[in-house]
């Protein structure tokens, strides 16, 4: 070798680099990506590619490949770690220093290092939404900041589409901080119709593409995140898995209470229970789930859940117990009975009248006329009051008559006492004795509610600091 | 704007300076005596003449340049540079400006504001990053390289000087430096010009703030050090709570016509809008823009709410705009707690009467039946050292009383007043003719030392800013008209106060949160400027390179002067902090942690202690050395001022760090030439 001269040197080690190069070519070559009709892949590439997919170790297997990312990564070569960990202390400096654009353009850097990083998407993007958000003042930049979370976690969900939880993040971010945060009645405006000038009055695409209410734009992201944990080896890891999937129907729950705290009590609310109804009995009731205690369906009956024990070669109690257990995790009970309730319409005029009644009120409509015909506050609330009544009572009465006389007694669930209903009726209540009380008419012996107006004496004081914010409440009609 | 930017006491830097330099020469001269003395055999005489020699050949090395034979050392390290192929970091530079755009925030920032300062703050670093590696990589390597090729033999054996060769080196290298970064920064312009998205071309500009002092009134109107801490980590801004009597208070000096701005305005009203447009009311058709000098003022308050409050709109603010020179001369007449009573005097006018008890007081000193302390006539002495300031802008002739006679009556007590032992007889003589004068003028004084304001209500837009336009046509809180420049300006002074009138919610500021914005510079004039700031960086750091391959090779002197960057622009906020904060040294913390005493309890005196804590001093003595020898590379951090908008003053901004490069040089080229003197160029 040494007997070489200097360019012989140099075409042996040509040589050597091309000799090398052809096994490495052979194994590593990518697959052409084009299936035949059976859908194999015509070429499927070297056997470096093939494991690579096999084993779905490729970038694009996890999601949407960015470009900047992978080249970002290779040119750090072992340094991402360091240069991560300098961004990240950048990164909390801004935010002390509320420098939100520099930390916003810090956030984007950390992902473009670590795009498959699960917590790294979750941990900005609420971050954004919620923390960054509730630092602005006026509620259009708080907006903006929430549509910046969520179309930040939204990316990540793209670039990582085997991950359940960023398809669950981006719903509940939809679903939970637009339709409950404190800004909730402008955030669900926005949602449709966004203060950016520059969407003119319509929606932002980004956020929401079909022009839907917010909670049901929410339901398709918790569908998303259900089928993604439904795929073959993945699996979520945020809560029990029941309750990971009762979000969609709950999704229908919330667009319905929703409804209702707009005061929008068209048949669409009346609709939107009895759809809430369906799904909940129907989808996630049946759904099968595999636990300790083997099969189970929430939508069922004791002696259902005793027969498959029996079938399954499990203790009868121990399978009925743990079925209780997972009904009372998900509030099962509680949901199909409030939405079987306020799907009936006689339930929706109720709470219409009691709206109104409550809006007549606050206008200063309440004053008896001189043939003594009660003001429309106090004759929406008087009706309301009564079918409302009406409604509580024939509830009680048909979980009664429940065929599972057994779980009925163990775990009844009395809609007269669900704080949301309860705290309703007592409003009206309220706005009817002030009412009466403003005519200087004395409260009748019999009235609706009265057996609520009695039982919930101890509680009082919350109830006429409720009325005295609601009294404040700006309404819209 | 989340920075403060304050003037750089010059005179002060330098005296600092002086003594680190003279220090470190005085030093390096004993050192220089010693090895003399050694070398002839300890004959002082000896050593003094050739001590001397030395001096007087350095002195004609660094005295008797050419410059001639440095241009030509310069274009020679230039030429060696470029044929090096250094200009390829441009390659690098364009393909960052090509995928630059990747790294940037996907979506637009909320305010223009932002999104400008994304832009610019990105542009800035990327040159900095690219153009200081290959400066300091380059100016390590020059000289080792000339001495292990022996090209240096050639040069030292033509008739140049080793000073020469060191500054021809350091201009060389600094020549290359200064064209890559200006060619980058040009195109840097273009690029950020270019880049920044249509609705936010109006933030590039150069804002030209004249900032004032603030202070802090309390919840119940009394003067307070700071405002409420509502739980910010970052304590930069102070809380005032709304619908209470705490108040912010600016103070701006020198203000005149000259600080208006021409600008649309409907009418002749003050007018505030927020620098977010969208949250301004659209003008109707029927409104007419005109254009009309005002004095503008910008404010950046933050809102803080405890309840949700009217979500739709901002905090509602008051500013008052305000002359207080009743208020002035009552604080300033009634400071000491004997003469207190004099404040309320004044305040309600009265000031024959007020000229009548400070006669009293006058006797009551000098005869000893009133009792003061010196601090209590030390802080007497200040207050009238205020009243001199109010009494001076007026002017004799229209005035109405002597005023050349008050400031003289003034000025004596606050001579007598601010001696440590106070001559209390002179005291009430000095107090007893401004009483006189005061009692004289009484109807005047009262006339003339008055308080006026005016009042304007505004909503706070929290993250974008306001600007409030004020006219000069003005009507005070009592409907009187008055001349902001005139009336409410006393020599130059004018004082803002805000108050939030939102109950249970705070407004927080800071110093730089309210300025007069005067006329805006173009956005080229604060870009450039930011630039000069690396540019400065980039010479400190060829000149280290130079001076640190004079005396080590190559790669001792690459990390050597990666070290002074790297402890210089990252750790020197720590070294800061550990010279600077008054706590307990290392030996006593190792003591703490050995006898578990927790940093809130006090050691025990004992010999022990004392030795400790003597040698505690030494080190942080030696820390001190090493805080005030290395250079602090913030002073080049003039980006922050481009990307915020503002233009980069002198005072806070460029003269620091042209203050600090220059005051590195000297010393460094002292220590290279020295170097390459005595350095043996035959070793590899």
């Amino acid at each position: 070798m040494n007997n070489l001269s200097s360019q012989q040197r140099k075409l042996v080690y040509l040589g050597g680099i091309v000799l090398l190069l052809i096994p490495t070519i052979l194994l590593g070559r990518p697959s052409s990506g084009k299936k035949d009709a059976n859908g194999q892949a015509e070429d499927p590439g070297g056997i470096l590619a093939q494991q690579r997919a096999e084993y779905e170790l490729g970038e694009s297997t996890l999601g949407n490949v960015d470009p900047s990312s992978a080249a970002m990564n290779l040119v750090l070569l072992g340094m991402r770690g360091i240069a991560v960990n300098q961004l990240w202390m950048q990164h909390d400096e801004m935010k002390k220093v509320k420098a939100w654009g520099e930390m916003r353009a810090l956030a984007n850097s950390i992902i473009t290092l670590q795009p498959h990083f699960l917590d790294v998407w979750r941990y900005h993007g609420w971050d954004l939404a919620y923390n960054v958000s509730s630092q602005w003042d006026a509620v259009e930049d708080r907006y903006f900041w929430v549509k910046e979370g969520t179309k930040f976690t939204k990316d990540g969900q793209q670039r990582n589409q085997k991950f359940p939880e960023l398809a669950w993040d981006v719903g509940r971010l939809i679903g939970h901080k637009i339709g409950r945060s404190d800004e909730w009645r402008f955030f669900r405006q926005f949602f449709l119709s966004d203060p950016d000038p520059k969407f003119e009055g319509g929606v932002d695409p980004e956020m929401n593409d079909r022009g839907r209410d917010n909670y049901l734009a929410s339901r398709d992201w918790f569908l998303e995140a259900n089928r993604i944990d439904s795929l073959p080896g993945i699996r979520q890891r945020l809560m029990a898995p029941m309750l990971f999937r009762h979000y969609p129907s709950r999704s229908y729950f919330d667009y319905a209470d929703a409804r209702q705290r707009e005061g929008k009590f068209t048949d669409k609310t009346a609709t939107a229970w009895s759809l809430a109804y369906q799904d909940w009995i129907e989808r996630f009731g049946r759904e099968e789930f595999e636990t300790s205690a083997g099969k189970m369906y929430l939508e069922s009956t004791s002696d259902e859940m005793r027969a498959l024990a029996k079938q399954e070669g499990i203790p009868p109690e121990e399978k009925v117990s743990r079925w209780r257990f997972y009904q009372n995790l998900t509030n099962y009970r509680y949901w199909r009975e409030r939405a079987k309730l306020e799907s009936d319409p006689e339930m929706n005029d109720a709470h219409q009248e009691m709206y109104e009644g409550r809006l007549a009120f606050k206008r200063g409509e309440l004053v008896y006329g001189p043939d003594g015909t009660p003001p429309e506050s106090v004759q929406k609330l008087e009706s309301g009051m009564k079918k409302f009544s009406n409604m509580l009572k024939k509830a009680s009465e048909e979980q009664a008559d429940y065929e599972d006389k057994e779980l009925r007694e163990a775990n009844k669930y009395d809609l007269a006492e669900d704080r949301n209903l309860v705290e309703e009726g007592m409003l009206a209540l309220i706005y009817w004795r002030r009412a009466l009380e403003q005519n200087n008419r004395d409260i009748p012996k019999e009235y609706p509610l009265k057996w609520l107006w009695d039982r919930e004496q101890d509680s009082m004081g919350e109830y006429l600091q409720e009325f005295e914010r609601d009294l404040r409440t700006v309404q819209q009609d | 704007m989340s920075f403060n930017p304050t003037p750089f006491d010059f005179w002060n830097g330098l005296l600092s300076w002086g003594i680190v330099f003279g220090l470190f020469l005085g030093v390096a001269v004993l050192m220089v005596f010693a090895a003399a003395l050694i070398s002839s055999g300890f004959s002082v005489g000896s050593a003094v003449s050739k001590v001397f020699a030395g001096f007087a050949s350095a002195g004609e090395d660094l005295f008797q340049l050419s410059l001639e034979r440095i241009w030509a050392l310069t274009q020679l390290t230039i030429r060696e540079a470029i044929r090096r192929k250094i200009l390829l970091v441009f390659v690098v530079f364009g393909a960052l400006f090509m995928f630059a755009g990747w790294f940037l925030a996907d979506s637009e920032m909320p305010t223009s504001e932002q999104q400008v300062k994304v832009h610019v703050s990105t542009m800035l670093l990327m040159i900095s990053w690219l153009t200081l590696p290959l400066v300091l990589l380059m100016s390590c390597w020059g000289i080792p390289q000339d001495i292990k090729n022996r090209a240096m033999h050639t040069v030292v054996t033509k008739p140049a000087r080793r000073s020469e060769i060191y500054l021809g080196r350091l201009l060389g290298y600094s020549a290359v430096g200064t064209l890559i970064l200006a060619v980058m920064a040009v195109i840097g312009y273009f690029w950020i010009i270019r880049l920044v998205p249509a609705s936010a071309k109006d933030a590039l500009v150069a804002r030209v703030p004249i900032y004032g002092n603030l202070s802090f009134l309390g919840p119940d109107g009394r003067p307070a050090r700071l405002g409420i801490n509502v739980g910010d980590v970052w304590d930069f801004r102070s809380y005032i709570a709304g619908a209470t009597q705490a108040a912010a208070i600016w103070d701006f000096d020198d203000i005149d016509e000259s600080d208006a701005v021409t600008r649309e305005v409907q009418s002749g009203d003050i007018e505030s809008y927020s620098l977010d447009p969208k949250q301004n009311e659209e003008l109707g058709d029927d409104v007419e823009l005109v254009s009309a000098e005002r004095l503008q003022f910008e404010t950046h308050f933050e809102s803080f709410r405890t309840n949700k409050g009217d979500m739709k709109q901002g905090l509602l603010c008051r500013m008052r705009i305000v002359r207080d020179l009743r208020d002035r001369t009552a604080r300033a007449l009634g400071a000491g707690v004997s003469f207190q009573e004099l404040t309320g005097m004044i305040d309600e006018g009265e000031f024959e009467q007020a000229g009548i008890r400070m006669a009293e007081f006058a006797n009551g000193i000098e005869t000893g039946a009133l009792e003061v302390s010196d601090a209590e006539l030390n802080a007497a002495a200040a207050g009238y050292r205020d009243f001199i300031a109010v009494l001076e802008p007026f002017s004799s002739d229209d005035a109405g009383f002597p005023v050349d006679q008050f400031v003289s009556a003034a000025q004596s007590i606050v001579e007598t007043g601010e001696a440590t032992n106070v001559d209390k007889k002179a005291f009430a003589a000095a107090l007893k003719t401004q009483s006189e004068l005061i009692r004289e003028h009484a109807d005047v004084l009262s006339a003339k030392l008055t308080n006026l304001a005016v009042d304007h209500l505004f909503r706070v837009s929290e993250y974008h800013g306001d600007l409030h336009y004020i006219p000069r046509e003005l009507f005070s809180e009592t409907g009187d008209p008055v001349d902001l420049f005139n009336d409410l300006c006393h020599g130059g002074r004018l004082r803002v106060e805000i108050f939030c009138l939102s109950p249970g919610q705070y407004l927080g500021m800071a110093r730089p949160d309210l300025f007069i914005r005067t006329p805006d510079r173009p956005f080229a004039s604060t870009y450039f400027k930011a630039v000069a700031g690396d540019w400065l960086m980039i010479l400190l750091v060829v000149t280290f390179g130079v001076t640190a391959s004079t005396f080590v090779k190559g790669p001792v002197a690459t990390l050597l002067t990666i070290t002074l960057v790297i402890v210089g622009a990252g750790f020197y906020p720590f070294l800061e902090k550990l010279v600077l904060e008054d706590r307990w040294g290392s030996l006593e913390s190792v003591r703490r942690i050995i006898d578990h005493k927790n940093p809130t309890v006090d050691l025990e005196q004992s010999r022990s202690q004392e030795i400790i804590e003597a040698a505690d001093q030494g080190i942080l003595g030696g820390l001190w050395v090493v805080y005030k020898t290395f250079p602090d590379f913030r002073v080049y951090k003039l980006s922050p001022y481009a990307a915020a908008g503002f233009d980069v003053p002198w005072s806070a901004g460029l003269l620091p760090a042209f203050a600090v490069t220059f005051a590195y040089f000297i010393p460094c080229f002292l220590l290279g030439y020295l170097s390459l003197r005595f350095r043996e160029l035959e070793s590899k």
